[in-house]
């Protein structure tokens, strides 16, 4: 799994003492299961997911971004972690933010579409038929 | 700060309560563990959702959102339907995603070499996300040593 400086300085010890602080240190719990290839749920389809869907792709489609979903703690709106796949089980995550400041979603895609593009020119995300082309262990919704 | 003189022989410095939102880690670390435990366990075995509610007296509806995505499950409930699923009880050993205390590494240690086996390797690497060999790399290191992004091969840098 691949970080920005960000991401990665709010998913590191020491947390923060804070309502914050819990909320990364779910964040934080949340990358671990995907680096220690943990199974998680996938939903491809951005309209048709469950609420609690751990990982899903984001509109538009044909651009091959996704949203990791952190919903722990149970009594907040949750985080949101974007970014794309650069090989199978490799995942770059560019932006993130807490769920219940992001006015428009479409607006975070438009984000992250660009800091791909800072980062990386021209090299689009890895785009597959099938989840078996982007992750060896997941589970559909 | 106590000194010898400040406290009696019975006395002992208090000590500060762990942060919670380091518990908070590590409670969810483990509930994602159990789930993925539980949800390999279960695929392994075959066993449908509503056999396994058959077989537990869970009900259907609970078990399917138990497994959708990692919880607060409790030990009895991940032993029944681990049973249940493959007649599996549960082993569990502590890990270390920040680092052991050292008097914790010294009595593991003490404790291997008493049952004459192999020290296994499960310290872990001192960050968060940053185990079982998977590489969290910050994306400013690697734009540092690549200059043309453009020559960005994925796999080299997946597997540098």
């Amino acid at each position: 799994m691949f970080v920005t400086p960000e991401i990665d300085c709010i998913t590191k010890l020491p947390f923060p003492d804070t309502f914050e602080g819990d909320r990364y240190a779910e964040c934080a719990a949340f990358l671990d299961a995907y680096c220690e290839l943990n199974e998680i749920s996938v939903c491809e389809d951005p309209d048709y997911k469950r609420w609690d869907v751990m990982l899903a792709r984001v509109r538009p489609v044909g651009d091959d971004f996704w949203s990791m979903r952190v919903t722990d703690p149970a009594n907040t709106p949750g985080m949101r972690m974007l970014g794309g796949f650069c090989a199978k089980d490799e995942f770059v995550a560019l932006v993130w933010e807490f769920r219940e400041d992001i006015d428009k979603f479409d607006d975070l895609v438009k984000e992250l579409k660009a800091t791909w593009h800072d980062y990386f020119g021209g090299l689009p995300p890895l785009s597959g038929n099938s989840l078996d082309d982007y992750l060896s262990r997941y589970d559909t919704q | 700060m106590t000194t010898s003189a400040d406290t009696t022989p019975n006395e002992t410095a208090k000590l500060d309560q762990i942060p919670n939102a380091e518990f908070s880690y590590i409670c969810s670390r483990n509930q994602h563990q159990a789930h993925d435990l539980l949800v390999r366990a279960i695929k392994q075995s075959g066993r449908s959702q509503k056999e396994l509610s058959q077989l537990t007296g869970i009900d259907e509806a609970s078990i399917s959102r138990l497994l959708r995505r990692p919880r607060n499950l409790e030990l009895k409930t991940l032993s029944k339907i681990l049973y249940a699923a493959c007649g599996a009880a549960l082993s569990i050993s502590p890990a270390f995603p920040m680092g052991a205390s050292d008097w914790v590494i010294q009595a593991y240690s003490e404790r291997t070499e008493r049952n004459n086996t192999e020290h296994p390797s499960v310290f872990y690497k001192d960050t968060p996300a940053d185990s079982l060999g998977q590489k969290v790399i910050q994306i400013s290191d690697f734009r540092s040593n690549n200059q043309n992004t453009d020559d960005v091969k994925f796999l080299e840098m997946a597997n540098a």
